[in-house]
């Protein structure tokens, strides 16, 4: 069992991984990528980073299921409710008044924000209003989350009571099923999506979303890459679309910063500025 | 100075242990202070808040990648972890609860004690559960100081008591002897 992994291992694995697959997690935020790696060798029974670094070379490892386990995807369906609430109140009818409401979800990980999303817009009678692009660097969990994602009951219960929070209309559980202890949400909410695989660190930007949802991504890059990919969602957006980042999460250090304006310090909502 | 950083983790009961704690620590005190404390991951605005009115240090809750700055109180803010990182900048993470917890104060202990060695003081207090044993331990490990509140004194002291039977703990003391210790630091 490896407790604990040193920098300069850790540092060997990075580099490994970009050698063989042309991955590249040199400027992720260490603590939790070593956390995710230190799970990954246990679970798959190394007792040492080297064997581990040796397989990556011979390419012995099951690189899709590696890229799965090491995003983090341990968020919550309508996570930070107030969020939510201000998106549908304040931003989502107005949005789509005119044409097509374009949003982009970048570096998807888990499926919660797409669903908490698609609920919203259902509950707002704009689902048919809307297209989302949603993207992902693991082909894995693009495929997992189009199905509907399989959830545990624990994380279904923690989003229910985000949802009542929130003030939906209904409840959570009128929009999933329940099959041998695993939830299955409704994956015709998902009818205005398309899928894509995007590695939203290092492929080329989309283009035309009035609104990108980013919420708690970036506290996993370092500041380099964060400037980065911040670059690449402003040239995602139209001019005066809308960036929403997780509430832990600020703009303020990146080098864009000038780009855009900031419409609610609390929710951390974004605006693209005409330069 | 020979410590930089002190990181106080707590639970159940900890609140006011905590208040009178910071209330003790002058404007001017010049380390860092961190606190873990567990709290309800969907109230995000009034803790801090609440213990400003106390605090005469600065407290705030970091955002990611704010940088650590000497002479301040943070607060692990509502559903996320705290680490220091790399740099001495804050990185919150989304990563799973351990022990029921976000913030985990094992996680918040354990980056501490990577960061600052032996010039780090752990401090556990009341609480509820088993959070925070392990977190102490790798302060201990470290080199720095292991302090838990005495159980006798703690609203509830599953946590302290487990810290004790996991660390060789340093100091076993009461909330005015921890105050005591903290201001002789100076």
């Amino acid at each position: 069992m490896i407790n604990n992994l040193g920098i300069v291992d850790t540092r060997k694995i990075i580099k490994a991984i970009h050698e063989i697959y042309n991955y590249d997690f040199n400027n992720y935020a260490l603590t939790a990528f070593k956390h995710r790696l230190i799970k990954i060798l246990n679970n798959n029974n190394y007792d040492s980073p080297d064997n581990f670094i040796q397989d990556i070379l011979k390419k012995e490892i099951n690189f899709e299921d590696f890229i799965d386990k090491i995003l983090i995807d341990t968020t919550e369906m309508f996570r930070t409710p107030s969020f939510w609430r201000e998106i549908r109140d304040k931003y989502l009818s107005k949005l789509a008044s005119n044409k097509e409401l374009k949003i982009w979800l970048p570096h998807i990980t888990s499926g919660d924000e797409l669903f908490t999303l698609e609920i919203i817009l259902r509950e707002l009678g704009l689902s048919n209003n809307t297209h989302i692009k949603v993207t992902s660097m693991s082909e894995k969990k693009l495929e997992t989350i189009k199905a509907g994602g399989i959830y545990s009951l624990k994380k279904m219960e923690v989003g229910a009571a985000n949802y009542k929070r929130y003030a939906g209309k209904f409840q959570l559980a009128n929009y999933y099923t329940v099959e041998n202890n695993s939830a299955y949400m409704d994956a015709s909410l998902l009818m205005n999506v398309s899928f894509q695989k995007n590695i939203i660190t290092q492929d080329k930007s989309l283009s035309g979303f009035k609104l990108i949802i980013f919420k708690n991504h970036m506290i996993y890059f370092n500041q380099s890459l964060q400037d980065k990919v911040v670059e690449s969602l402003i040239d995602g957006m139209v001019i005066g679309g809308i960036l929403a980042v997780g509430s832990g999460e600020t703009l303020e250090y990146s080098s864009a910063k000038n780009k855009l304006q900031i419409l609610d310090k609390f929710e951390k909502i974004y605006k693209k500025k005409l330069v | 100075m020979e410590y930089k950083a002190i990181i106080i983790g707590g639970s159940a009961g900890s609140f006011q242990v905590v208040t009178k704690i910071i209330a003790a620590l002058p404007k001017n005190y010049p380390l860092t202070v961190f606190l873990c404390l567990h709290r309800l991951k969907h109230i995000r605005s009034g803790f801090v808040e609440a213990l400003s009115i106390k605090a005469q240090m600065p407290i705030e809750e970091p955002n990611d990648k704010d940088p650590v700055k000497h002479g301040r109180i943070y607060l692990a803010p509502a559903n996320y972890h705290m680490y220091v990182e790399l740099g001495n900048k804050f990185a919150l993470s989304t990563e799973d609860p351990v022990n029921h917890s976000r913030p985990s104060i094992d996680l918040s202990f354990e980056s501490v004690a990577y960061n600052y060695n032996k010039k780090a003081i752990g401090i556990i207090l009341s609480g509820a559960n088993r959070d925070g044993a392990m977190g102490l331990k790798a302060i201990k490990n470290a080199g720095g100081i292991a302090i838990v509140q005495d159980p006798k004194e703690c609203q509830v002291p599953t946590m302290t008591s487990a810290s004790i039977s996991a660390t060789k703990v340093d100091y076993i003391l009461k909330t005015e002897e921890i105050i005591k210790f903290l201001l002789n630091l100076r």
